[in-house]
């Protein structure tokens, strides 16, 4: 029985064993065929291919979680060559509904290599106008389809590849702080050129596997970092109004406003004029004549006037030449290293003591006191206030400022009178805020930053203040406080909150002239000031730029910085004085 | 002699089609991995997109005009009551991790998937001695 089915098994053995040496010589067969290469090369191409991943450029939102600068999807518009077939009508498409350039459209199409398969025609195209291209696409493919020969309109080749572009929902609101992203996705200005390498991350080239199994061979790029600003979109844009309609009551050329918390360097709001329009970036070469006009607070310096006093002052109290007490008279005038010394109204104003000498702004009366200092204590005082150095804000392109000092080829006697009183010396209005800061945040200087904190790896880094120093001592911090309100809260001020204590100082500033000389028909306004005095949370800083309705801080920054501090207590609800100390009082 | 030959022939089937299929099994899921992460960019780019709309829907300017068409305005200083409210602290900066959508993701995934065995022995121990 066996023996008789035996040839059953041996056949079908011999069949397996022919099946398998018939696939081991079709094996070797390929292999040394000489087709292999090609093969090899085949198989080479489609095992997988080398890509560069940008990752999505980080998200800005302000304190509050608004949505600063974000990402959105576009479309860049390209035509493989071997599919085209009517180059005038991709040309004429593109043209009509994107406004692109119809030769250079056809230039692209027809000059190319003989290597190049596919040309990039146009790029960052929205969504919308991608659609509506590729819904005539698919109409003339539908068109053509009933029809045959040449010259028929046709978008065929026409490829769309989406990605990732910056967006700005705000437009542009706080367009100074935030600058902007240009088309090579490189920051320029403000937050996106300074942390330009957090937000974009790490363009990685990666090889990606047409292999299912090696799927994990993949790297994971991560996104850009998203940073958390201390800005606060509702009193950025209510300080961006404010400073729009004081350019045009007071006919001033431009301005900027800054509001900062001087117990930790936050900047609240930073607004300058002019504004660009962040969706439109075509508009930058109109608005601006130089880069430093993007933001004036931190790229601009200029004599800031009067407002330096309260340095002069500080530095003065703290190193005991003056007490709050020390009186002088008045004499109008004050002659040093061959100049004289005038004060704002070229009068006398007779006994004077401190308070008063900062409550009329008298010129003579600090430059009397630089005198007294001395040259070393006096630049001395200055340098650690951080006048003549950036203050390190995380913007770019801050501007540093100019402080002559003895030694300086371009440095003369008179100076050390003109630099007591803010003339002869620039800073932008960010440095003065820093310096400002050691007297409302009782001795110690603050750095200014816009950075609160960062998202990255799904953990959230917050940034602690930094201190810049203690220039004064905080009694010398406290003494002047008081000088500077009581100087304020005089009957006419324009500066004042009714409920609420302030503290503050003008500054008129005659504008240097190409000759060397002063323009005494134009100046730069400004005022500095925070409260409330026993608990300051806003310092302010106001600059108009050549007001015209009256050349005078008082009559013309002084009520500005009225409405901005109106509007800031409002919007970070800081009550009344009297309100905040019951409260306190029953803590 | 024949029986030993097909024996193994059947053997050696068995492990190819037992290889077969776990290589198949392995290609499907790195494929399906393929598509999910083909997804999760695409929904990255959504959720970029609607980021952008929402952001646009509730920009200052849209809520200006919103406010403005229902006839609200700013609360002047004068319209401003202050009222002492016990334990009131005052709004924080904003936590974009506490509020993320990843960290909600984590929240909602079973232990299953994270527990290691001995978690899990230890967590049905414990389970056991409440009882």
């Amino acid at each position: 029985m066996r023996r008789e089915y035996a040839w059953r098994s041996t056949t079908i053995v011999s069949i397996f064993a022919l099946i398998g040496i018939a696939i081991i010589v079709q094996m070797v067969r390929i292999q040394i065929s000489p087709e292999a290469a090609d093969f090899r090369d085949l198989v080479q191409r489609n095992k997988g291919w080398v890509e560069t991943v940008f990752p999505a450029r980080g998200e800005i939102y302000d304190r509050n979680g608004n949505l600063i600068a974000g990402n959105q999807t576009v479309f860049e518009i390209g035509v493989t060559l071997e599919q085209v077939e009517n180059p005038q009508s991709i040309a004429e498409t593109l043209t009509t509904i994107l406004d692109a350039d119809y030769v250079n459209i056809l230039d692209k199409i027809n000059n190319v290599t003989e290597e190049q398969i596919y040309v990039m025609l146009v790029d960052y195209v929205s969504v919308e106008d991608a659609q509506e291209i590729e819904r005539i696409k698919l109409a003339l493919e539908e068109e053509n389809a009933e029809k045959t020969g040449e010259g028929l309109r046709s978008l065929a080749g026409l490829h769309f590849r989406e990605h990732l572009a910056r967006s700005y929902p705000e437009k542009s609101i706080a367009s100074n702080i935030i600058g902007f992203v240009n088309q090579s996705e490189r920051g320029f200005f403000g937050i996106e050129e300074k942390y330009n390498d957090l937000l974009a991350g790490n363009p990685v080239q990666v090889w990606i596997p047409a292999d299912p199994n090696r799927v994990e061979e993949v790297p994971h790029v991560p996104d850009g970092t998203t940073l958390i600003l201390t800005i606060d979109r509702e009193l950025q844009a209510a300080t961006e109004n404010i400073l729009d309609r004081s350019l045009y009551d007071y006919g001033a050329e431009a301005g900027t406003i800054v509001i900062m918390n001087p117990r930790n360097g936050e900047i609240l709001a930073m607004a300058s004029t002019p504004r660009l329009n962040l969706t439109d970036l075509s508009d930058y070469n109109l608005i601006f004549d130089s880069a430093s006009e993007f933001n004036r607070a931190v790229n601009m310096p200029y004599e800031p006037g009067s407002v330096f006093k309260i340095l002069t002052m500080a530095a003065a109290l703290d190193l005991g030449v003056v007490t709050p007490n020390t009186t002088y008279n008045d004499t109008g005038f004050y002659e040093i290293g061959g100049a004289t010394i005038r004060n704002w109204d070229n009068n006398a104003w007779g006994l004077q003591d401190m308070t008063g000498c900062l409550r009329h702004s008298l010129n003579v009366c600090l430059a009397r006191i630089a005198v007294q200092m001395g040259t070393d204590d006096f630049y001395g005082y200055m340098n650690r206030f951080g006048i003549g150095h950036p203050t390190g804000i995380d913007l770019s392109g801050e501007a540093g400022g100019r402080l002559r000092v003895p030694g300086d080829s371009d440095w003369y006697s008179v100076d050390l009178a003109t630099n007591s009183f803010g003339q002869g010396v620039t800073a932008t209005p960010i440095q003065l805020m820093m310096a400002a800061s050691s007297i409302a945040n009782e001795g110690t200087m603050v750095t200014p930053h816009l950075l609160y904190g960062m998202v990255r790896d799904n953990k959230q880094y917050n940034f602690p203040p930094q201190d810049a120093g203690r220039p004064i001592s905080r009694e010398t911090a406290i003494v002047l406080n008081e000088m500077l309100a009581n100087s304020l809260n005089v009957e006419g001020s324009q500066a004042t909150l009714p409920d609420y204590r302030l503290v503050g100082k003008t500054g008129t500033a005659e504008i240097p002239t190409e000759y060397g000389s002063y323009s005494n028909a134009q100046t730069n306004a400004s005022f500095i000031g925070w409260g409330p005095v026993d608990d300051p949370q806003f310092m302010i800083y106001v600059w108009l730029e050549k007001p015209t309705l009256s050349i005078w801080a008082s009559y013309t920054a002084a009520p500005v910085f009225a409405d901005v501090a109106e509007i800031t207590t409002q919007i970070l609800n800081i009550p009344p004085d009297l309100i905040r100390l019951q409260y306190a009082a029953g803590q | 002699m024949v029986g030993t030959i097909l024996a193994a022939i059947v053997g050696v089937s068995m492990i190819a089609a037992l290889y077969l299929n776990i290589t198949a099994r392995t290609t499907l899921v790195g494929r399906e991995i393929q598509n999910l992460e083909w997804e999760t960019s695409n929904l990255k780019e959504e959720n970029a997109n609607l980021k952008t709309e929402l952001a646009q829907l509730l920009s200052y300017d849209e809520l200006f005009k919103r406010s403005n068409a229902l006839h609200f305005h700013r609360a002047t200083a004068a319209e401003t009551h202050y009222l002492v409210v016990p334990g009131y602290e005052s709004k924080e900066p904003v936590n974009l991790i506490h509020n993320s959508a990843t960290n909600s993701q984590n929240n909602i995934l079973s232990e299953v998937y994270t527990q290691s065995l001995f978690d899990w022995f230890g967590q049905r121990m414990q389970g056991g001695t409440r009882r």
